[in-house]
């Protein structure tokens, strides 16, 4: 059941007038309202259908979740010098780790978004990763790879640029341009420490995905308003991601045709001149290849599990057989207990 | 045990896990009770919803279950496992940090506690996080991971 806020409004003023004991009127995820205090951390609209924000001490709470989060991921790190290794056991992928905290980061902003703390500390996450991957020159390829991999979760929790000297809006778009350009010409350095090709070929990939990333969600940014100025800057970001195709890993991919489709479409609409199709219709044959190659790939993966299936349906079965049937398996109890009493 | 529950079309997993949990509540409970690893062994395979317009059909199914548990254990036990999950480890069959908080914040969902059960120990494990020294990394850890389930769960803040 879906509700507006025009009704929540309503039904909060017909609330009033029975005169419930409670000051706040919350919507729960399913739509449904019930009555509390604001201290749950519940989305909280007044008779205006403003949100309010949650409660100062669930704000503390967001606010430490959101450190934490930020915390583990300027930890993570993607090549371990074998000399301080000592055969101790290898970390757990860095990118999935990468890739759970973003998870956790975009379920707190989904969950709360009435609240302040949450949407500063992403603004303030992408502001600091955007000053230190522009502003060092001397950082390492993997220091790139986890200021990438902030940024590009920053802009997809939805935040935004803090430029405190800038106030014409002019000027932020040209510097978002000029954080483009520069995130554009960030490249992979082989690191002489690198302990084994395959933390080195993990960082190398996870590099090209948050990038493209990243350029997926700036080039919204930059080519969203009619700007003659970047007319032949589109038309040779295009031209450079179709050349960067053949070195893109396929997870990537989406976000380099992201960018692409981005800067083709402002070509089109603001060039003066006809559009050379050429680069286009390359580009988008490349990307018809890949998703072939994706399509076979899928493919034959899905006819090995398809094999699998009658296995995987024993090993279920033996899972529920094991649950009723065999309690040693899951530690005394659950077995002994439960009798098929009416089944 | 070992097993590996792999079911390749998302809605077969589902239609699987809907007539699993029909039949728990065709089953009666008798003694010894399960202990707390037993039952959040069990709502483990259960995912949470993915759509908070559209929640599982086995909700209701696995509450009637719940409820027929001996001791009060639906209304009284979320919150108690939630706070010892922040300072012990629960004896086997063991799980994952992860997948426990997920079956955690499962069980406050179908408590009538609901958010109530998991808010006393978030604001134990993060509420100092960062302005103490000494907070426990695990416990602060563990508390994100009930902070972060339960909203899936759809029981803490709002969509």
């Amino acid at each position: 059941m879906s509700i507006s806020y025009s009704e929540v409004s309503e039904r909060a003023k017909r609330a009033s007038a029975i005169k419930l004991n409670s000051n706040f009127i919350t919507l729960n995820s399913f739509g449904w309202l019930h009555f509390a205090g604001s201290g749950n951390g519940e989305l909280v609209v007044n008779n205006k259908n403003d949100m309010l924000p949650p409660h100062p001490s669930i704000e503390l709470l967001l606010a430490n979740a959101s450190n934490l989060i930020f915390d583990e991921l300027n930890k993570i790190t993607f090549i371990v010098d074998e000399q301080f290794n000592n055969g101790a056991k290898q970390q757990n992928n860095p990118l999935s780790n990468i890739l759970n905290y973003s998870k956790y980061l975009d379920v707190l902003v989904t969950h709360f978004p009435n609240s302040g703390t949450i949407s500063s500390s992403v603004n303030k996450l992408l502001n600091s990763s955007i000053d230190k991957l522009t502003a060092t020159a001397t950082a390492t390829s993997t220091d790139h790879v986890t200021l990438l991999s902030c940024c590009s979760i920053a802009l997809s929790c939805g935040g935004e640029f803090e430029f405190d000297t800038i106030t014409d809006p002019n000027l932020s778009k040209d510097k978002i341009v000029e954080i483009f350009k520069s995130v554009r010409g960030l490249e992979f350095v082989s690191s002489a420490s690198a302990s084994s090709s395959s933390s080195e070929q993990n960082a190398r990939s996870s590099f090209q995905l948050f990038k493209w990333e990243t350029l997926a969600q700036l080039s919204q940014l930059i080519f969203s308003i009619n700007d003659s100025n970047l007319v032949d800057y589109s038309f040779e970001l295009v031209n450079f991601a179709a050349g960067e195709l053949s070195a893109t890993p396929t997870n990537a991919i989406k976000y380099l045709f992201e960018t692409s489709m981005c800067a083709a479409e402002f070509y089109i609409n603001n060039s003066t001149t006809y559009p050379s199709d050429v680069t286009l219709k390359s580009l988008f044959s490349a990307m018809w290849a890949t998703i072939e190659e994706e399509e076979k790939a899928w493919r034959k993966k899905v006819s090995e599990r398809s094999a699998k299936w009658v296995q995987t349906a024993t090993s279920t079965t033996k899972l529920t057989h094991s649950i009723y049937f065999a309690p040693s398996s899951l530690g005394a109890g659950y077995g002994h207990c439960l009798l098929p009493g009416r089944f | 045990m070992k097993v590996r529950l792999k079911i390749v079309h998302p809605d077969a997993k589902i239609k699987f896990l809907n007539n699993f949990a029909k039949f728990l509540t065709t089953t009666e409970v008798a003694n010894p009770p399960p202990n707390p690893s037993q039952v959040l062994f069990l709502l483990s395979l259960f995912p949470s919803p993915l759509n908070p317009n559209s929640p599982f059909p086995f909700m209701d199914s696995l509450k009637q279950h719940l409820s027929n548990l001996p001791n009060d254990f639906l209304s009284k036990a979320p919150g108690s496992i939630a706070s010892a999950f922040l300072t012990m480890d629960f004896p086997a069959p063991k799980l994952p940090a992860s997948k426990t908080a997920q079956s955690i914040a499962l069980l406050a969902a179908l408590s009538p506690l609901q958010s109530s059960a998991l808010w006393a120990s978030i604001n134990k494990g993060l509420a100092s996080a960062h302005s103490s020294a000494y907070s426990d990394p695990v416990k602060t850890h563990k508390a994100l991971l009930l902070l972060i389930h339960g909203c899936e769960h759809l029981i803490l803040g709002g969509e």
